[in-house]
């Protein structure tokens, strides 16, 4: 279907009655109506292609299915209504208050992580946990048009203009791990606060948070620009950056118009530290729960810790990812009747459910 | 890279949606008591969020299964030309999700959910509170009706409206590329 066609007036109404039909299916249709849904398709292939694009879109809007959950749970018609209208249409790469701006909203999902148990009465509402919940939301894998895989830590944002000449992925804040897909003809570059990443197929990180860009080589060669030049500190090498390669970081403050880069090759430990937010598959067969938690801890911010030692002993065949703590915990209370304390936002105790937990 | 991809899809498929298989088939039995094969039902929801899944982010995956399976059960209720059974006999798909009050927003922060969040943003007030209600409440168009105290008539009018809003949206936006 050849989209940019449909822009003129023909096709508006062609879309209209499409949608008028789906809205009518969505109710039900009645015999007769259902017999004239079937001629109205029937008479021009262009009604079945505007009805099939409709119902995409229609089954599209089904992914935000539960968005209230995380809100309020009461019916509220007004739960999207545009926080600010002053500054005109939103983009959606734009930091703004969208999804996850509340407070409530993030009280809401602590508190169903507690099940509402253990808020201690004087922290509830308080904003200290909000960070907390950021920790806790799960990371995001994506393919690209490309097949170029991007893992996205908390919180990073990105966007694509994929051209003919050129992939070039922007990435607007927070952190990224791209695998990119062997294309020679066409570079995969990233866009990073004016530095450009460039790279055919490879595997790297790159991070962008405040006024510094650091990227990292796990596998092949990229090559690391900006316009306006660079200076090379605490290294052998001179402007040009020459190329990274697998196991080399290269850090850049980009604070002034010529950007300071810091090159460093990293040793093995110090590779797999920086990565280790990348989410895994933990896989546990028959393991005590003591060594889950371990599992989950080397890969998270967020600590677990165990109130009672003798929940450790807890035997466990499961597999979880690395990244889904939330999950984890939230199974431990379902299934095993523990409680799970915030002691503070980085560290969650799970304790027997008459254990200490209840002094709180 | 697509073996990874898809275990990965695998893995949140059992985390995520597994576990909720005896509620989704304990709800479809109280609400869609006509339904000849729950167990054909819940696999092809089943198959259905999985390709969903594997295709973009879903906000919540226990919202998004129970929506999944209404819809199918009422598409195949309609098929057969069973009355729908009135909507007060079970709980409505979003009081399921409420009941459980621990949604997994696993993704929710991507652009993909940004831009369906926009789309609906970017409607006229009455059109938007009617969409919102429809799908992330998964209220039906009587329910609407009934909740905002309107006919079903408008609300009908206003879906189909909304609707061809927000395909516009997904265009203007570029959004509409996801659609092959």
């Amino acid at each position: 279907m050849n989209l940019s066609d449909n822009n003129g007036s023909g096709v508006d109404r062609i879309e209209q009655e499409a949608a008028e039909w789906l809205s009518r299916i969505d109710d039900g249709l009645s015999g007769e109506e259902q017999d004239a849904y079937v001629e109205w398709l029937a008479e021009d292939e262009r009604h079945r292609k505007a009805m099939s694009l409709m119902q995409w879109g229609w089954g599209e809007l089904d992914r935000l299915a539960g968005l209230q959950t995380s809100q309020q749970a009461a019916v509220n018609p007004a739960l999207l209504a545009p926080v600010s209208s002053s500054s005109g249409q939103p983009r959606w790469y734009r930091r703004k208050p969208g999804l996850f701006a509340g407070i409530g909203m993030a009280a809401a999902i602590l508190l169903c992580v507690a099940g509402g148990v253990f808020f201690g009465s004087d922290r509830a509402g308080h904003l200290e946990f909000e960070p907390a919940y950021e920790l806790m939301t799960r990371l995001v894998n994506r393919q690209l048009e490309d097949g170029s895989v991007v893992e996205l830590n908390r919180g990073a944002s990105i966007r694509t203009d994929f051209t003919r000449e050129k992939r070039l992925v922007f990435l607007e804040g927070g952190e990224a791990n791209f695998i990119v897909a062997k294309d020679p003809g066409r570079p995969f570059v990233v866009s990073v606060g004016g530095v450009e990443v460039r790279a055919v197929g490879t595997i790297f990180n790159v991070k962008y948070i405040g006024k510094t860009v650091d990227v990292i080589v796990t596998e092949g060669k990229v090559q690391v620009e900006h316009h306006a030049g660079w200076l090379v500190e605490q290294s052998p090498v001179q402007a040009p950056m020459p190329l990274l390669t697998a196991g080399q970081q290269a850090t850049i403050q980009i604070e002034s118009n010529r950007p300071v880069v810091t090159l460093q090759t990293l040793e093995k430990e110090d590779l797999e530290d920086k990565l280790k937010w990348q989410p895994r598959l933990l896989k546990f067969d028959a393991a005590p729960l003591s060594d889950i938690i371990r599992g989950f801890n080397r890969h998270n911010q967020i600590q677990v810790e165990l109130g009672d030692p003798e929940l450790g002993e807890i035997v466990l065949t499961s597999a979880f990812w690395s990244d889904n703590v939330e999950g984890f915990v939230r199974l431990m209370e379902n299934n095993f009747g523990m409680q799970i304390i915030w002691v503070d936002r980085h560290r969650i105790r799970l304790v027997n459910d008459r254990g200490e937990g209840s002094s709180l | 890279m697509m073996d990874n991809l898809h275990s990965a899809n695998q893995a949140w498929f059992i985390d995520e949606i597994l576990p909720n298989e005896q509620d989704l088939r304990r709800w479809l039995q109280a609400r869609f008591s006509s339904i000849r094969d729950v167990d054909d039902l819940v696999q092809e929801t089943f198959s259905r969020v999985f390709t969903a899944h594997a295709t973009g982010p879903i906000v919540n995956p226990r919202a998004f299964l129970f929506v999944t399976a209404r819809n199918l059960a009422l598409n195949q209720l309609r098929h057969y030309n069973y009355e729908c059974p009135p909507l007060e006999k079970a709980p409505a798909a979003h009081s399921i999700v409420d009941e459980v009050n621990c949604p997994l927003e696993s993704a929710a922060r991507t652009e993909e959910l940004e831009q369906l969040k926009l789309a609906i943003q970017s409607l006229p007030d009455r059109c938007r509170e009617i969409i919102t209600l429809r799908k992330i409440y998964g209220l039906s168009q009587r329910e609407i009706a009934e909740q905002l105290g309107i006919s079903l008539s408008t609300v009908k009018t206003q879906v189909g409206i909304g609707m061809q809003k927000c395909v516009q949206h997904f265009r203007e936006t570029g959004f509409i590329k996801r659609y092959k």
